[in-house]
């Protein structure tokens, strides 16, 4: 390839990176399917042919004057020579202006066919992906291969963009700066090629000392050394009576009773918390709680699979977590399920799965943590997905075919059906893909979803563990290795890369046996440590697990939790009495508090369906509500029954510390609540003042959060 | 409030002379800077800039923002050089250049006067006609022909040059350049009398304007003036009106005669790419980029009836000859026929498709009808002519080497002449649709 002073500019490989790497064609701007103004781009520049017409000819050619290059639309609005929405895009003594201005000069020409093209960008960058205070910078460089053989430096054409600011900044030139201590990932983009590299920015600590803290596990060491690394401490082991709690709403979904607290407190064996966990994990409720997060993501909803496919699904997701149903046996069972959704009701998923786009948009998120959608119109905006790859995964499920059968409700799945895929803007058939083997050849006679599914369930697959490991991780640590859970990319760099890769490679060594890689995490001390951090510098720690990340409990465990606290079970129509909300098959959003704490409707695959943020709604649910005041007072309830056996001030209180966080009043605490119960009116009854204590007691964050 | 005090430090340093124009110094620079947000279509913060009247408006409960003599306590100065990045104007850009800034703060000290005749009259309206710079002396490179006119006695072909009107016999010779025209011209027309020719254009995103030259290339007036290009020009069947479409929204008619203007119609919501008069001259129809094609009454201004049948911006408009039903043309390829019914409760919204012709590739860029024939040319290469009754196809002239963005339909003599984006120009026997003549329109 000759620069750009000894030859023509071109089209593809010089203008349209420009446009990119100015922004011009963003989904925000000229790239959005309407364009700005009239004028529209292809998102990203991946219809190069669309776009010169745009450029060149659109609206009589209004934008480019071939005679005199400087005095066109293309290059005074964003030279802001005329006013433009968008601002100063192109200053006039910039290279990229001095780029598009030449390639008009020149006469507006299109590459010749023939000419070579681009296939891939390498990084490159001096020094380790480690960068440390007082100088945390590098350069990146960025190579472009054609297929010509020839490479070429690009780094002036290519986009720049840092996953996290806060911690790393990336210049137009590449140059890469730290902001603070962290993992921060630079993505490059040169046409549709993308490449992220991921840094470690270490500010150092003065007087850092690493307190040489214990490791159970390997978890332990891989955390401990990205802390080390980054000069964070450890926060201290939690105590036994937070433990407690914690392992409970995490395994179980729910409160220890009184008396399960008081036997943990007895066992004088110094592995009492390892047996607990295994106790804990043997349980019906487990698989129950457990099942319950599939049910979200396999979006268990009577509106789309009905009632009885709800029931029949929910119960082989419990049955498949009572038993520990190896996880890539799980997949397949799912991925190639064949017959009646009666009979085989994992073939439900291709019930709320309705076409082979959904299909394949929803089998990528869950099982390879990837969000597809966008492909489906252009190429992925941040990752490596062409609008090639999209459909080539459509092709694997295109044959899937969905016959109604004699009975209400049911659907017969087959693997074995017709018909091709087309890729809408080539009008190619696109062969089933397999993403990092390409696209492949299935005969006629065997199911496309079989083949995928065994590339993907094989060992060493670069998504299907690790997305798992990480789903099951933030499942009980409140947050992910990788953040969000379901956004695997080279752009968002998980926060501990030995620590994923190690669960991962576990896992895969156990069989992808999840109780074991549960077991194996709730052991760690990690996993044990207390939700306060070390030092109030520590706190930016939380994305390496330094401490607990505490969260409030979900609208299920919520619902549970101040049932059992109040001792007034919660009916569900149409459920058995005594099912409980972390055991529902399906959505229960006519029940106030559900809704309004965010269980899922389950109208989507996405783990974002399930609210984190604190809303307003929740502050006057828990202050305002009825449901909670009534019941608090509920004829039945536990408050009425003690006041009836005439139980003393000092053990209700007692009790009710004990049943809602676990541990039994401080001092300041019971002496607070004395005074409160000294100073009521002798006129009024005793019921009312611990009510209102309940009360008090269910608002406090120790109580909403898990901690 | 430093950048303020600044400024008035600089004031003696950057004072005029001569007390400063509105119309010819601060209008422009409103017009360049400020309209695009402050306009007639936006109006951010409610406040206009769009003419003098507007400028001056104070808005409910608020002092105006310019205060006649008083630059320091004007809101209009404040905001032009407060240090405040949110609050500075122009937003998203730098700030007015100083020697601006300076001519603002004179204008408003000597009282904020307005030297033009019509208070209310848009900016672009009361700027004095510019001169524009010199046409090239040789194209480098093909201009795309964006328009052509046969003159009446169809001897000489008008085409649209670089800021100039190029004019050419049909062997293909240059005869003459008529310059002081904006950047790009978009329509052309002559006067029955074929000693006037109307150019509209403009330069695109800054200047829209009609201009009137005598055949000889004297400037005779600056009919008309707008934000952005003006797309179409059209006389009426007496040429007792003049008809203009531009990318600033508007159609605005003007009296040919004395160049008077008669209406002006702001009803699209985007670029008015094409008008059409009725063969009784009672409507105009036009075709916008906001995907809708409008027939409105002449007489009122009213919307008579719109049609929304395309999914793409609309491009080419014409009545067919029963004066009822109109031909469309899109950016898919297609040209529909639609009519309006008759009116229920006195409305006429109700347009409906009757017809269709399609497969024209895709952008169809123009409709001209005369008599019973149709004419299309569009981005396949084609000039195509259909019976306007039957919308049967009757010939196809290949314009080859690209996408045919003008055309000009001389009846009298049969001929026709289309121009493509590569600069050419092919004259043809409109009966038998025979190339006579193929040149490159280029000085």
């Amino acid at each position: 390839m000759a620069l750009a002073s000894e030859a023509a500019v071109s089209f593809r490989h010089e203008v349209l990176p420009v446009l990119t790497r100015q922004g011009c064609n963003a989904g925000t701007c000229h790239g959005s399917p309407s364009g700005k103004g009239g004028f529209v781009l292809s998102l990203f520049a991946f219809d190069a042919a669309a776009d010169h017409t745009v450029l060149t000819k659109d609206y009589r050619g209004r934008r480019i004057d071939p005679v005199d290059p400087d005095a066109s639309l293309l290059l005074r609005k964003p030279s802001t020579d005329i006013a433009h929405r968008g601002g100063l895009k192109l200053p006039k003594d910039s290279r990229e202006y001095r780029i598009l201005r030449q390639w008009i000069a020149e006469g507006c020409r299109m590459d010749e066919p023939a000419s070579p093209s681009c296939i891939g960008i390498v990084l490159q960058h001096e020094g380790p992906a480690v960068l440390r205070w007082p100088k945390p910078t590098t350069q990146i460089k960025v190579m472009a291969r054609f297929t010509d053989g020839t490479a070429r430096d690009v780094s002036h054409l290519a986009q720049f963009t840092s996953s996290d600011e806060a911690i790393a900044k990336v210049q137009p030139n590449g140059t890469v700066t730290g902001v603070r201590r962290g993992v921060a990932a630079v993505m490059v983009r040169y046409l549709e090629h993308v490449e992220a590299r991921a840094f470690t920015f270490v500010q150092p600590v003065a007087g850092y000392k690493w307190p040489d803290s214990p490791a159970a596990n390997y978890i332990d060491t891989h955390v401990h050394a990205k802390l080390r690394e980054l000069q964070f401490q450890p926060a201290d082991l939690s105590t036994a009576n937070v433990f407690v709690r914690r392992v409970y709403l995490d395994v179980l979904g729910r409160l220890p009773t009184p008396a399960e607290q008081r036997a943990f407190a007895a066992d004088p064996k110094p592995d009492k918390r390892a047996r607990l966990i295994d106790a804990l994990l043997r349980r019906p409720e487990h698989a129950l709680f457990w099942a319950q997060k599939w049910g979200d993501l396999l979006r268990l909803d009577p509106a789309q699979v009905s009632a009885s496919g709800t029931h029949k699904f929910h119960q082989w997701l419990v049955n498949a977590h009572a038993e520990n149903l190896p996880y890539d046996q799980f997949t397949r069972a799912l991925l190639t399920a064949n017959g009646s959704t009666f009979t085989e009701p994992p073939a439900n998923y291709y019930r709320t799965a309705k076409d082979p786009h959904d299909a394949l948009e929803t089998t990528a998120q869950l099982f390879m943590g990837s969000r597809l959608a966008c492909a489906k119109c252009h190429n992925h905006p941040f990752e490596r997905w062409t609008q090639d790859h999209y459909y080539g995964l459509a092709a694997v499920f295109q044959r899937v075919e969905r016959r109604t059968g004699p009975r209400k409700d049911e659907l017969f799945i087959s693997g074995l059906g017709t018909g091709e895929v087309t890729q809408p803007r080539t009008g190619q058939v696109m062969q089933p893909f397999l993403p990092g083997k390409g696209f492949v050849k299935v005969a006629d006679s065997a199911d496309r979803r079989a083949v995928f599914a065994n590339w993907l369930t094989t060992p060493g697959n670069p998504w299907f563990a690790r997305v798992e490991v990480n789903r099951i991780w933030a499942a009980v640590m409140g947050r992910g290795i990788v953040e969000p859970i379901d956004d695997f990319r080279d752009s968002n760099p998980p926060s501990n890369a030995p620590l994923l890769q190690a669960l991962a490679a576990d896992f895969e060594k156990h069989r992808y046996d999840r109780r074991h890689l549960l077991r194996t995490i709730l052991n760690s001390r990690t996993y044990q440590a207390s939700a306060q951090p070390a030092t109030q510098a520590d706190a930016e720690g939380a994305p390496f697990f330094g401490h607990y990340a505490a969260h409030r409990l979900n609208a299920e465990q919520l619902l549970d939790a101040i049932s059992d606290v109040t001792g007034v079970p919660e009916t569900f129509t149409g459920l058995p009495v005594g099912t409980r909300a972390t055991a529902l098959p399906g959505p229960y959003l006519k029940h106030p508090l559900l809704k309004t704490f965010g269980m899922p409707p389950r109208t989507t695959a996405c783990a974002c369906e399930r609210p984190t943020t604190p809303q307003l709604a929740h502050a006057l649910e828990l202050i305002n509500g009825n449901f909670i005041h009534d019941k608090i007072v509920h004829p039945k309830g536990r408050l009425q029954q003690w006041i009836a056996n005439q139980k003393t001030d000092e053990a209700m209180i007692n009790e009710l510390f004990t049943r809602a966080l676990c541990r039994p009043p401080t001092a300041k605490e019971a002496a607070t609540v004395r005074q409160f119960l000294k100073e009521r009116p002798a006129d009024t009854k005793r019921d009312r003042h611990f009510a209102d204590l309940f009360w008090a007691v269910l608002n406090m964050n120790e109580f909403l959060f898990q901690h | 409030m430093r950048t303020l005090l600044l400024s008035l430090g600089l004031l003696p340093l950057l004072a005029f002379a001569a007390p400063v124009s509105f119309k010819a110094q601060i209008a422009p620079i409103l017009r360049a800077q400020c309209q695009f947000c402050h306009g007639a279509e936006e109006a951010k913060g409610d406040y206009r800039v769009d003419s003098y009247a507007e400028v001056m408006q104070a808005l409910e409960d608020e002092p105006a923002r310019v205060l006649a003599a008083k630059p320091d306590a004007s809101l209009f100065v404040e905001l032009l050089t407060t240090a405040e990045a949110d609050e500075r104007m122009p937003q998203k850009a730098d700030p007015l250049p100083a020697t601006q800034i300076a001519l603002i703060r004179q204008w408003i000290a000597e009282g904020a006067k307005f030297d033009g005749t019509d208070p209310k009259a848009t900016l672009a309206e009361i700027i004095p006609a510019r001169q524009h710079a010199d046409a090239p002396a040789t194209y480098l490179r093909a201009l795309p022909i964006t328009a052509l006119a046969f003159s009446p006695d169809g001897q000489t072909i008008a085409v649209s040059g670089l800021r100039e009107i190029t004019l050419w016999n049909l062997e293909g010779k240059p005869i003459g350049r008529i310059p002081n025209m904006a950047q790009r011209t978009f329509a052309l027309a002559w006067l029955p009398d074929g000693q006037t020719l109307l150019a509209g254009g403009g330069i695109p995103g800054e200047l829209g304007e009609v201009r009137a030259f005598n055949r000889n290339g004297e400037l005779r007036a600056v009919v008309h003036q707008a934000n952005d290009v003006v797309l179409d020009v059209r006389l009426d069947a007496n040429a007792t009106r003049l008809a203009v479409a531009d990318a600033a929204n508007a159609i605005t008619i003007y009296n040919p005669k004395d160049f008077s203007r008669q209406r002006r119609i702001e009803n699209h919501s985007d670029w008015v790419m094409a008008v059409s008069f009725s063969p009784d001259n009672r409507y105009l129809a036009s075709a916008s980029r906001d995907r809708t094609a409008k027939i409105f009454d002449l007489k009122t201004g009213d919307v008579f009836s719109t049609y929304g049948g395309h999914k793409t911006p609309v491009q080419g408009v014409v009545f067919r000859p029963d004066g009822k039903t109109v031909f469309t043309a899109d950016r898919a390829g297609a040209i529909h026929l639609w009519e309006t019914p008759p009116d229920i409760d006195g409305k006429r919204f109700g347009a409906k498709k009757v017809g269709e012709i399609g497969g024209l590739g895709a952008d169809v860029f123009r409709l001209i009808r005369r008599g019973n024939e149709l004419l299309s040319h569009g981005s396949d290469g084609h000039a195509r002519f259909f019976e306007a009754s039957s919308r049967k196809a009757l010939r196809a002239m290949h314009h080859e080497g690209g996408w045919v963005m003008s055309a000009t339909w001389h009846t009298a003599t049969a001929r026709l002449a289309t121009g493509a984006h590569d600069g050419t120009i092919c004259v043809w026997d409109a009966k038998t649709g025979k190339l006579l003549k193929r040149f490159d329109a280029m000085p």
